[in-house]
């Protein structure tokens, strides 16, 4: 049962993640660059964390800090959402996404 | 809103210790926020008003936006010589539970010298000092989370 999740992703993907998350009683982080940090998507998550800078190859894209994200939130799942890391293998090989029962969710 | 009204939230804010106060009337609602974040790049008080929500969305799908946690920028983050995260993680003072910490408020440091630590996934990565001086605010206790670019700590830089 996910009780948490981390939305790896921003802009228009994160807010249908956001919403289908409302709906179902999922509790969300939000992640973001600091080039995002005053987006819609992360003022209406509960929580947000910054996970790096503007450049997504070193925020949305970068896998150890989008999973320490998690740690720290105490989250129990990760959703990539579409492009970024839902394109990268490794990332759902993860060992730590391998941790999660049914935790990582892939769409698009 | 009243032009008075969002003139005189603006000196409660400048007045007050607070970054940001948002505040909602029915379907209207203001944020006013120092503008302390990079990214905005404005060096004043900032106002940021925030469309009313949209109607079509079912009174379900909106999340409770009072909750928000650690999306405020931290009080110091423009203060001269503040030592920012590199990265996502939980802060650590010192090396293990028992040991003292690496540095303590009045610590004097060098380029190099060992802050604290960051964990994150099983891994501590080191902070170093970029610069020299002393320790003047530890901002963070251990076990904290941590995200990137919060401060850590404020060195008072040698001026030597």
């Amino acid at each position: 049962m996910i009780d948490k999740l981390v939305i790896a992703n921003r802009g228009e993907v994160a807010l249908r993640i956001l919403r289908a998350c409302g709906e179902l009683g999922i509790q969300t982080v939000a992640l973001h660059s600091e080039a995002d940090a005053d987006t819609k998507y992360v003022r209406l998550a509960k929580e947000s964390v910054c996970i790096g800078p503007a450049p997504a190859a070193a925020s949305y894209l970068n896998i150890p800090a989008v999973i320490a994200a998690a740690e720290v939130t105490d989250a129990s799942a990760i959703h990539p959402g579409y492009g970024f890391l839902a394109e990268n293998a490794d990332f759902a090989k993860h060992d730590r996404c391998q941790c999660y029962p049914s935790g990582l969710w892939f769409s698009g | 809103m009243d032009i008075r009204k969002i003139k005189k939230l603006i000196e409660m804010l400048e007045e007050s210790q607070l970054n940001e106060i948002e505040i909602s009337e029915g379907e209207e609602s203001i944020r006013l926020s120092r503008g302390s974040t990079p990214y905005t790049g404005s060096a004043g008080p900032g106002v940021f008003a925030t469309p009313a929500p949209l109607p079509a969305v079912p009174p379900a799908y909106i999340p409770d936006e009072t909750g928000v946690t650690i999306t405020e920028p931290p009080e110091t983050s423009n203060e001269a010589g503040a030592v920012f995260s590199p990265m996502v993680g939980t802060f650590y003072a010192s090396p293990n539970p028992e040991s003292k910490p690496y540095v303590e408020i009045g610590s004097s440091v060098t380029v190099g010298d060992t802050l604290c630590m960051i964990e994150a996934m099983k891994i501590f990565n080191h902070v170093e000092a970029e610069v020299s001086g002393v320790v003047r605010k530890i901002l963070k206790h251990s076990g904290d989370p941590i995200e990137y670019g919060e401060a850590l700590f404020v060195i008072d830089e040698d001026s030597a």
